[in-house]
């Protein structure tokens, strides 16, 4: 944390005459900043608008991502320029990382049945729902000593066992499955845990911070739910630890990433 | 083969010379073992298509045997679901064999157990105790959430108050009302005493002039004001009116003098004894 807070944004250090973003792009990936017609001080004011949103919801609604449609409609309140969303979220990402120590993740959710909109998106086809969320890139010795709280590793270790059961049972986990494997751990439905309280009020959160996903399908027995993994827990570097933890608590050395689902 | 020789076969020894499968009691114990049937399979679910188990042989032997005492439609559909439950973990069974994972949801579990598991008093009603706070540990790097930031009170969009600046109405400039100034209305309390204090001063000149009196004309006539002469003359009616004051005809003029018969509140009579007096 002090390394991260010794660092002093290049925006408040240096007092610039306001000018026009005209310069060309110093990376290949970053949009034609040509583009972007707005005095830098507007620019970053936008980024500490939108860097401001993400730390609220965090607060307010921790853990749950904000879909990209928030950040744009804070962004093109005033401004309707082209490729300006882009610019100011990429700044913010730089600028979370800088001073925070955050990363600002962009997560992909896909959708699926239920939708039956035409697709609409500000950049080309794709139906995916961007969302984002902030996640610590601290070194692990600097999170155990200010990051991790008591409240949090207790909320952190209960999702970790449910998503590491979904993640082992396969696909649209039924239920019934899933309590019954909890239910050895002496996690059950109905009653209240010491440690968590009511179950189902932590499921729905679960659901809400997308780690998980629960749908209803229909039966012979009649309407069911299912639980699958949500894209907070198919995120690549998150999906590679959870199955070095499940390996470690098998003790499996040839324990390997699920293989996608053939039809 | 006989009934109580299949239920002897099927393990449901427990009152076998009570039932009578035609009866509605006979009919609940079917389902009640029907029950305990699927039960069973739910339990052993993961274990049940392992090579070395022969729990699925048992299984679908028992279901065999129960099925042969089945004459309603009820029990007929306890049978469908037990032979449904045995499908679906089949079919859970292939596709974990599919997906190549070896690792079963059942042996994480016991690894946790064996890994976190703490000593439980027993006279607590929980039975399993995990450590949570370890078992969080690990989860915390694998999540690497982000703290929320605690000084972020309030709603996000709160600014401070602005005072409503009020937008005053055009009135209309229609007299709703008589608009009166205070030094007016306290004008209206001074009038009283501004005709009181006429009333004085007049009584004073006439008090200077004895009874003989002055001309009426040079007492309440004004040459530049047509309005104090109104004001002369009615101050001088009060003083007449009261009795203080007398007006007379001599020689063709008015006069006005003092009357010294003066009396508070006279009544009529004395103005008649007035007018008899001044006639003689």
């Amino acid at each position: 944390m002090c390394r991260v807070m010794s660092r002093i944004p290049q925006s408040s250090s240096q007092r610039h005459l306001p000018h026009r973003i005209s310069q060309p792009p110093a990376h290949p990936h970053e949009p034609e900043l040509s583009q972007v017609d707005l005095p830098s001080e507007e620019v970053e004011r936008l980024v500490a608008d939108v860097m401001r949103y993400m730390l609220f919801k965090n607060h307010q609604q921790h853990g749950v991502p904000v879909r990209r449609e928030e950040l744009v409609q804070i962004i093109t309140k005033t401004y309707k320029t082209r490729n300006l969303s882009n610019h100011v979220i990429q700044r913010a990402q730089e600028k979370f990382r800088d001073i925070f120590g955050f990363e600002m993740r962009e997560l992909i959710r896909s959708r699926q049945t239920k939708n039956t909109k035409n697709p609409q998106s500000s950049q080309g086809a794709a139906p995916d729902v961007k969302c984002y969320i902030l996640k610590s890139i601290l070194p692990e010795d600097l999170q155990k000593r200010y990051v991790i709280t008591k409240d949090s590793s207790k909320t952190s270790s209960l999702t970790l066992l449910i998503v590491s059961v979904i993640s082992l049972c396969g696909e649209k986990v039924p239920e019934e499955t899933l309590w019954s494997h909890l239910g050895r751990l002496g996690v059950k439905p109905d009653a209240e845990h010491p440690v968590f309280g009511e179950m189902k009020q932590f499921i729905d959160s679960l659901i809400k911070q997308r780690y998980i996903v629960k749908e209803k399908v229909s039966g012979p027995n009649g309407d069911a739910f299912v639980y699958d993994l949500a894209e907070k827990t198919l995120d690549q570097p998150v999906k590679a630890k959870l199955d070095a933890f499940i390996a470690k608590m098998v003790k499996k050395d040839d324990f390997t990433v699920d293989t996608p689902m053939v039809s | 083969m006989s009934q109580a020789r299949v239920l002897r076969a099927a393990g449901l020894n427990e009152g076998v010379e009570d039932v009578k499968l035609g009866s509605v009691s006979g009919r609940r114990l079917l389902r009640s073992h029907y029950r305990r049937l699927k039960a069973s399979i739910a339990e052993g679910k993961d274990t049940l298509f392992r090579e070395d188990a022969s729990s699925f042989n048992e299984i679908v032997s028992r279901a065999d045997d129960l099925y042969s005492l089945v004459q309603r439609p009820r029990e007929q559909v306890a049978d469908a679901e037990a032979l449904l439950q045995i499908s679906e973990a089949f079919l859970s069974s292939i596709k974990e064999i599919r997906r190549g994972n070896t690792v079963k949801a059942s042996d994480f579990v016991s690894g946790i157990l064996r890994n976190f598991r703490e000593p439980t008093d027993l006279a607590s009603d929980q039975s399993i105790a995990l450590d949570w706070r370890t078992l969080g540990s690990e989860a915390n790097f694998i999540f690497h959430d982000a703290p929320g930031i605690h000084t972020m009170l309030g709603p996000m969009d709160s600014e401070p108050k602005r005072r409503k600046i009020a937008a005053s109405r055009r009135r209309e400039k229609g007299i709703v009302a008589v608009t009166a100034r205070p030094e007016t209305v306290a004008d209206g309390g001074d009038k009283q005493s501004h005709t009181d204090k006429n009333i004085r001063a007049m009584f004073n000149v006439l008090r200077r002039f004895g009874e003989q009196g002055c001309e009426l004309e040079k007492l309440v006539l004004s040459r530049d004001s047509f309005s104090h002469t109104v004001e002369n003359i009615f101050c001088l009616s009060f003083l007449v009116k009261d009795g203080r004051a007398q007006i007379t005809v001599q020689d063709g003029k008015h006069y006005v003098g003092m009357f010294l018969f003066y009396c508070s509140n006279p009544t009529c009579m004395d103005y008649q004894a007035q007018i008899l007096w001044n006639l003689k």
